[in-house]
């Protein structure tokens, strides 16, 4: 077990190692510069040259990287050009807006994708099953920020069931004390159930935008990983001697497919931390891929970086997580070896 | 009275490739009964019918299989409504890796003898010892991947037991052991069929475990039964010609073997 | 009933079933609905995106009022510079499919090449490799092709080579998990002791049997960039207005949700989901997984 855990460690340090190398590579090295980009085609050329010494761009390459590094370990991100303040602080400040968002998707995504998908692969070819699989087509089809705007149009515009795309609370309503930074627990702890209720509105469409693309994937991977196992050995032993059927798919199947079904929550957790930039924009969510929109907006590349590097940080992390909560469910990894 | 009666069972899958062919054959109580064949013979296929656990896209097309003088064609889970029990050829990837051993045997018991929990736990381990497992206590809390593949298939038959089988049916038990522990099964298995009187069909395509075992002898070819007699009688004096070339080729896998 | 029939059909071998392709392929079709439906709206899409171009309008002429809303005249009615938006869609076929055609095809190629070395050569070069698709995979595709979309600058090839990239991972994978199954066998050994040298082993024996499980995500890659398109769209980066390309005209369409004129982005939108649909279905059904 301890050597599980160290070596999925140092992969996740590999990872996250390669990870600032190559945002930086994408940043610093392709062709395209920038401070040009920053600062547009019509700038003139001493004003690029200005900006190119205040980032420190005409240092050698290795100088750059390495101050670049020492910084990361402090936990400076460098400065955001666009905005002056420093690249960490403008999307730290953001990413509980983004964490509550994806994890509201993610909350969508299971309940719908995880029993339909475990209804698949309990009874393949019926209706469950198909009509499941016609659904996770239809939701993997849909542009995200297409079916956003049809769901606005509906539930806001015509149905007026859920308020309009203004961001996390209506205009000028005061948020909850900030302990966690997501209003619906802040404003829980604070005991205004009102606010939380407000915040869980605000919070509805966006989250079905994000959840309903995703529920697809985890339906996807649910079904195949169950039905995957309904060909092995110990489940013809359970069906042999007559274990309920339910009891066969949640004791003997289900438990055995969890390896890829918590694999698949962390990759669609990590796509919902990465979707969220289109889904911010459009419902005006004030989060890390808002930040990630407007830097895209003013060129700075420098803001974009620190973005990337963080979504893929987070999601490493996610991963680890995902693997050693593995590590405890699976007795083969657990208590390591097999016979001897 | 024989413990099972098979009567013309055929066998079909879905897109109407027959697999087997109007099969008859008996098994009495405490009696061992052969069923040989070359793989694509269909003897897998009718333990499986058998046991009504059939795969999805194969089905029975005609015949009765009676237990004890009664019709239990069309019962469904037959291990627990007739005492059926049933092992298998790789004993390791027959248990659940993430149970421990002494729990799947335990499931069983509760399931089939309608005890709690509790008292199905303990008597698991009873199983466990009977089945010769050392320690069985401290063996209960192991999971699959620690154990071999001859305890493992050792769990199996403790998990037959736990059925108070009256019929076990047995694909090719002892196919992935090793020669040494192959024997050892063999003969628990043996012991076991004469104390509790259960019937025993014992599928395989090894025909020094028939003699070994088998009491009667049912020979399978392309899903037909093609012979069938006493152990001795055909090991010695096969009539059918495939029996022929089946005793001829594992005679000179034998000399091959020795060479 | 026809259920038993189907569920029978998915679990008795999917090999057999493909294997029928050969067997005369317009009858296996039909026993394909999915395939066929797949097949049937993209061949609609090509032979609409080839004539259509001469049969509509101008797609960047005010050819009546803005928003008026779908009719006879307008079938998916016009714009807020009255363009007629089902002329826009109709033009917009070929770029969309050239795209999604060209990104997966440079993802399958760079990614197949990527896969065939680190599964044939295997040791250090496997390990490293691998790495580098671990970090790849780190970013969510559509965040790096965004990030390298900007950093490398702006035009149609380069979307497309951004997009690629940000596709190779997958495919590495698929094609080295081939490779290493692949290389045990007879065939491969065959052409080593012959003395061939290790490319020509890769690239002339190892790839075109590894190539399968590829071909499936060429589908699929296909429709995700199609998508991705649209979303860089929408952020303003890759394709930009006045172009006629779904993901841009949902894009303009965007704001007048709100105000009620849903069939500006609903078109557009509709023939997107459509689209990446039909290659899903072609795809699934590739991939074995049949209904």
């Amino acid at each position: 077990m301890l050597r599980y855990v160290l070596r999925r460690l140092a992969i996740s340090v590999v990872t996250v190692v390669g990870l600032v190398l190559v945002t930086f590579i994408v940043v610093r090295i392709l062709p395209g510069d920038a401070a040009a980009a920053r600062l547009g085609p019509e700038a003139s050329q001493a004003d690029v040259d200005a900006l190119r010494t205040q980032l420190g761009l005409d240092d050698s390459l290795p100088r750059q990287l390495l101050d670049y590094t020492t910084g990361l370990l402090k936990g400076d991100l460098g400065p955001a050009v666009s905005t002056g303040r420093p690249v960490s602080d403008e999307l730290f400040d953001r990413l509980p807006a983004t964490i509550e968002l994806a994890f509201a998707g993610l909350v969508i995504a299971l309940l719908i994708g995880f029993p339909w998908g475990l209804l698949a692969a309990a009874r393949p070819g019926r209706v469950g099953d198909v009509s499941g699989r016609l659904f996770a087509v239809l939701g993997s089809s849909m542009a995200p920020i297409w079916l956003g705007l049809l769901l606005i149009f509906g539930f806001y515009s015509t149905w007026h069931l859920f308020p309009g795309p203004v961001g996390r609370l209506a205009i000028g309503t005061p948020p909850p004390p900030e302990v966690t930074g997501t209003y619906v627990l802040d404003s829980l702890l604070a005991g205004d159930f009102g606010l939380a209720w407000q915040s869980i509105r605000y919070l509805a469409l966006p989250a079905l935008t994000l959840g309903l693309g995703a529920s697809a994937a985890v339906f996807k991977m649910v079904r195949s990983a169950v039905l995957h196992t309904s060909e092995s050995g110990f489940v013809r032993t359970a069906r042999a001697y007559g274990v309920p059927g339910r009891e066969v798919l949640l004791r003997d199947q289900l438990r055995n497919a969890m390896l890829q079904v918590l694999t698949a929550i962390g990759l669609v957790f990590g796509f919902l931390l990465g979707g969220n930039i289109i889904v911010e924009r459009l419902f005006n969510w004030p989060g890390m891929g808002r930040v990630a929109y407007d830097a895209l907006g003013s060129n700075d590349l420098g803001l974009l970086q620190g973005y990337a590097l963080i979504i893929g940080t987070l999601y490493i992390l996610l991963n680890l997580a995902v693997d050693l909560v593995y590590g405890v469910i699976d007795p083969r990894v657990r208590l390591g070896g097999s016979n001897s | 009275m024989s413990r099972l009666v098979v009567e013309n069972l055929g066998i079909a899958t879905a897109a109407g490739n027959r697999i087997l062919d109007d099969v008859s054959f008996d098994i009495a109580p405490g009696e061992i009964v052969g069923l040989v064949g070359e793989s694509g013979s269909g003897k897998s296929m009718t333990s499986y019918a058998v046991m009504g656990i059939l795969p999805r896209g194969v089905h029975q097309t005609s015949g009765r299989i009676l237990v004890d003088g009664q019709d239990v064609t069309d019962v469904e889970r037959r291990s627990v409504a007739c005492h059926f029990a049933m092992i298998f050829q790789n004993p390791r990837d027959s248990l659940n890796p993430l149970m421990r051993v002494g729990e799947q045997v335990a499931r069983m018991v509760a399931l089939h003898q309608g005890v709690s929990r509790r008292d199905a736990r303990v008597q698991a381990v009873e199983l466990l010892e009977q089945v010769r497992i050392a320690q069985p206590a401290e063996a209960a809390r192991k999971y699959p991947h620690q154990l071999s593949g001859g305890m493992c298939q050792r769990i199996m038959i403790a998990m037959a037991l736990a059925c108070r089988p009256r019929l076990l049916l047995a694909d090719e038990p002892t196919t992935a052991l090793d020669v040494t522990v192959q024997s050892q099964i063999l003969d628990l298995m043996v012991e076991l069929t004469e104390q509790i009187q259960c019937g025993v069909l014992l599928v395989t395509h090894d025909l020094g475990v028939v003699a070994e075992t088998c009491d009667r002898v049912n020979v399978l070819n392309h899903g037909n039964l093609v012979e069938h007699g006493p152990a001795m009688d055909l090991l010695h004096h096969p009539q059918h010609e495939y029996t022929r070339y089946l005793l001829d080729s594992a005679r000179e896998l034998e000399v091959d073997g020795r060479a | 009933m026809s259920t038993a029939n189907t569920s029978a059909n998915t679990s008795a071998d999917a090999g057999a079933t493909a294997g029928s392709g050969t067997r005369g392929w317009p009858a296996a079709l039909l026993h394909r609905p999915f395939l066929l439906v797949g097949v049937t709206i993209v061949g609609i899409l090509l032979v609409l995106g080839l004539v259509g171009p001469f049969l509509v309008d101008d797609p960047s002429a005010r050819v009546a009022e803005p928003f008026l809303a779908p009719s006879g005249a307008h079938w998916f009615g016009t714009d807020s510079f009255g363009r007629d938006i089902f002329a826009r869609c109709v033009n917009a076929i070929w770029l969309d499919l050239a795209i999604g055609v060209s990104v997966a095809v440079l993802a399958m190629l760079i990614g197949s090449a990527i896969g065939v070395i680190a599964g044939y050569l295997g040791g250090l070069v496997d390990d490293v490799i691998m790495r580098c698709v671990d970090i790849l995979m780190a970013f969510p595709g559509f965040v790096l092709a965004m990030i390298l979309l900007v950093s490398i600058g702006e035009s149609l090839p380069k979307l497309a080579i951004a997009l690629a990239i940000a596709q190779v991972a997958p495919f590495v994978r698929l094609v080295r998990a081939k490779v290493l199954s692949e290389r045990e066998l007879d065939y491969v050994a065959a052409a080593r002791v012959s003395g061939a040298r290790w490319p020509r082993v890769a690239f002339r024996h190892l790839l075109p049997n590894s190539i399968r499980p590829a071909a499936v995500q060429l589908t699929l890659v296909c429709g995700y960039s199609i998508l991705n398109v649209s979303g860089l769209a929408y952020l303003g980066v890759g394709i930009h207005p006045p172009t006629a390309e779904w993901g841009v005209m949902v894009s303009e369409g965007a704001a007048n949700m709100l105000t009620g004129q849903w069939w500006t982005a609903f078109f557009p939108g509709l023939l997107i989901a459509i689209t990446v649909m039909a290659l899903h279905f072609i795809g699934d059904d590739l991939g074995g997984d049949r209904a």
